[in-house]
């Protein structure tokens, strides 16, 4: 790491400063300041702006408020890292600019550099890793099936030679057709573009199941279900999905200022607040294997 | 910017595999719809240019109806919005037994879209024939029918070849919105491809090249087509 | 027939306004540029050195063969990687709809041109005008006049393209729809509604079209 223009002691004592303020107000302290190498960096600088990619419907993750707000857990966890980068940049009134994305285009727009910082439902898979750099992993979930809730469905098994909607292009769809495969399921996939629409079908009896990331069927059955419970989330966990944050692939200082305002919230408790804040009015408490992902990527600064 | 080229990913399986089901799921679409577009259209149009205002009345409404509404949002409401309302136990079969239903959806939806687009030029073809053929007609003493089957149908179905011919290019082309409501068609391939390997250039290059190809084998067959049935002695390339 | 619920739409009303301003300004800005572009095709295409006006056609052609959702799906992904830098989707979408739209509006042109009397252009050449004048002030203004009820149609059906932005996301009428349908699950009145917004636009900018038609054939 370079020093840049601080001395050694200098160092240690804001080091020192930076662990007293961490304490007392979690604010992480950067040690670089300015742009450096990261590429990123200096074309938010000239642009005078960051440019988070967020989904329109992944409710409490990353979505569209009521006031047309762009919000959620993933959002707020990435505004995190946008304060990060204002005090990095030195500029306390870097704007944000959001861009839509959805499941087949987050990544060629991650990618190809107009997005800057990604904050949805994004699996951190080694193969898309090929391709963009992933933050520290900030929800865990997995496939699971939405079906009605006066259904005898109980697991992926139960659906031999039936109608299953998933989102196309989604880690789900790839599942589904692996366990196709292997198991001669003979399952029909029916292909949807966004969450609401694979549960209107589920809702409709135009499908009999709808995978999807567990969490977020669970949070659609218990807010949207119309009547309330007539949903239900079954079935184990199909998939293992860690959800990251997505940014440009090859700009190692960015990557590294992510990973430190991760860090900072997962150790300070700010992303449990956090989570409580998004999941508790829904009900979701947060669950062991989270708690221990948040601890265990709380990298000492 | 950061971009990992890899064209081979197109010929590998099953990716290969991918494209040529999508070849295949895109003429099955925009061939089918093209059916449906042809009986439809033919219809409408031949409708609208009877002496009866009723017929023309129907024909307008149809025409003004699938005009005036984006292709992208007839499919949403023909695959979402229409299965609602229809009733009970045919709502019920259409959503539960119906195989494929995307598929058929969005022939129904492309059919018809397509159909008051041929209208159009079905009744500009026989429009353009004059009066006096008609005119013609009835003082032989020929029906309403006799005149169309005998005289105008024949004329006109000469002239609507040249704007028929890029209505069925359109009719391709626009069968790639079906990806919208889950058939895989080449749109739908080439982006699924992307979804699984983030080679998206290469897939989007492969499905481009593909669809200027098909356009190519339509204009020929067309082209081959107006030869055939041109009358010598017109204006038309004999 | 199930219950239907309209308040969620009227609710989002202002936000749908908003999409539905997107929607006019793209439609606008690619309605002036395809029509500038479309003419500049159609000159180059018939006066041009050979091979030159093949480029022309080639470009007519080639962009009339791909589907537009093509076209978007290019330039929304691609244009930043070749460029260099990043265009956002209004930006991306505009370039897509101004190339696409001008390989239609190129024909449009030709055919008007095409339909002006030779003798026009001799004249404009007789008295001493160069080509470029001739263009300029004699064939182009017929030729514009002319077909501006076949323009206008055509602008129409840019309009009901424009809704194909819903698969970049850019936040004109139809992704709006899509969002708010999404967030409140009701698809169902949000697509009718949208439905009978995009008609009530297009029926009545068709029958202002054919009006002017009429006026043009009568004057």
């Amino acid at each position: 790491m370079r020093l840049g223009k601080f001395g050694i002691a200098t160092m240690a004592s804001i080091a020192m400063i930076a662990c007293l303020v961490t304490a007392a107000s979690a604010e992480p302290l950067p040690v670089q300041q300015g742009p450096g190498n990261s590429v990123i960096l200096k074309r938010i600088l000239e642009r005078g702006a960051i440019n988070i990619g967020h989904r329109e419907a992944s409710v409490p993750f990353s979505y569209i408020s009521d006031e047309q707000k762009v919000e959620g857990y993933s959002v707020d966890l990435c505004i995190k890292v946008v304060d990060a980068v204002r005090q990095r940049l030195n500029k306390p009134d870097l704007k944000v600019t959001f861009t839509p994305i959805n499941v087949t285009n987050r990544i060629p727009l991650v990618a190809n550099g107009t997005i800057d910082l990604e904050c949805g439902t994004t699996s951190n898979f080694l193969t898309r890793q090929e391709q963009v750099e992933f933050s520290p992993i900030f929800y865990v979930t997995g496939t699971q099936l939405l079906v009605k809730a006066a259904s005898a469905t109980r697991e992926i098994e139960d659906l031999k030679g039936r109608r299953v909607a998933a989102l196309q292009g989604s880690s789900n769809e790839a599942a589904i057709r692996k366990l196709n495969d292997e198991k001669a399921l003979g399952v029909q996939l029916v292909y949807v573009k966004d969450l609401p629409e694979g549960a209107l079908l589920v809702e409709n009896d135009r499908v009999d199941a709808f995978v999807a990331d567990g969490v977020q069927i669970k949070v659609y059955a218990a807010t949207k279900a119309k009547p309330a419970g007539s949903l239900a989330v079954v079935g184990r966990l199909l998939t293992y999905d860690p959800y990251s944050a997505m940014m440009q692939r090859g700009d190692q200082d960015f990557a590294l200022l992510v990973r430190g305002a991760f860090a900072d919230a997962f150790r300070s408790g700010e992303a449990e607040k956090t989570y409580a804040r998004w999941f508790d009015p829904l009900g979701l408490k947060i669950e062991g294997e989270l708690l221990a992902a948040f601890r265990v990527q709380a990298l000492p600064r | 910017m950061q971009y990992r080229w890899n064209w081979s990913i197109l010929f590998v399986e099953p990716y290969f595999g991918w494209l040529l089901a999508g070849v295949t799921w895109t003429l099955l679409v925009a061939g089918a719809a093209w059916i449906i577009a042809l009986a439809i259209g033919c219809t409408v149009g031949v409708l609208s240019t009877l002496p009866s205002r009723t017929a023309r009345l129907i024909a307008t409404a149809y025409v003004d109806l699938f005009r005036n509404i984006p292709l992208l949002l007839q499919l949403f409401l023909w695959y979402f919005v229409l299965p609602e309302l229809l009733p009970g136990s045919f709502g019920l079969w259409i959503k539960r037994d119906l195989p494929m239903p995307e598929y058929w959806f969005s022939v129904a939806g492309l059919g018809c879209f397509t159909a008051a687009r041929v209208a159009e030029q079905v009744r500009a073809g026989i429009e353009s024939i004059g009066a006096g053929q008609r005119m013609a007609a009835a003082a032989m003493g020929f029906t309403v029918a006799q005149a169309y089957r005998y005289i105008l149908l024949p004329l006109a179905a000469r002239n609507v070849l040249p704007p028929l011919t890029s209505e069925a290019l359109n009719i391709i082309k626009n069968s790639s919105l079906a990806l919208t409501i889950g058939v895989l068609e080449l749109t739908g391939q080439s982006r699924q491809i992307e979804a699984s390997t983030f080679q998206g250039i290469e897939a989007l290059t492969a499905a481009t090249v593909i669809y200027v190809m098909l356009t190519l084998c339509v204009i020929v067959v067309m082209r081959a087509v107006e030869r055939r049935v041109s009358i010598p002695g017109t204006l038309g390339r004999g | 027939m199930r219950n239907l619920d309209w308040s969620a739409v009227v609710h989002a009303l202002p936000f749908l306004w908003q999409g539905l301003q997107t929607s006019f300004v793209l439609v606008a800005l690619a309605m002036a540029g395809g029509i500038l572009l479309g003419t500049m095709i159609a000159v180059v295409r018939l006066s041009a050195p050979r091979p030159v006006a093949a480029l022309a056609a080639g470009y007519v052609n080639g962009l009339r063969s791909i589907p537009l959702i093509m076209v978007i799906f290019w330039f929304y992904l691609l244009v930043p990687l070749f460029i260099g830098r990043p265009v956002g989707a209004f930006t991306s979408a505009l370039i897509a709809f101004t190339l696409f739209e001008a390989a239609y509006y190129a024909e449009i042109m030709r055919a008007g041109i095409n339909g002006i009397s030779r003798g026009q252009m001799a004249a404009a050449l007789a008295i001493g005008m160069t080509g470029m004048q001739a263009y300029r002030y004699v064939v182009l203004p017929q030729a514009l006049r002319r077909m501006a009820p076949i323009l206008l149609t055509q602008s129409i059906a840019l309009f009901q393209d424009s809704s194909l932005v819903y698969v970049i996301g850019l936040h004109d009428f139809m992704t709006s729809i899509g969002i708010v349908a999404n967030r409140e699950a009701r698809l169902i009145e949000f697509y009718l509604f949208a439905a009978l917004v995009y008609f009530a636009i297009c029926f009545s900018a068709s029958r202002a079209v054919k009006r002017l038609q009429h006026r043009m054939l009568t004057a």
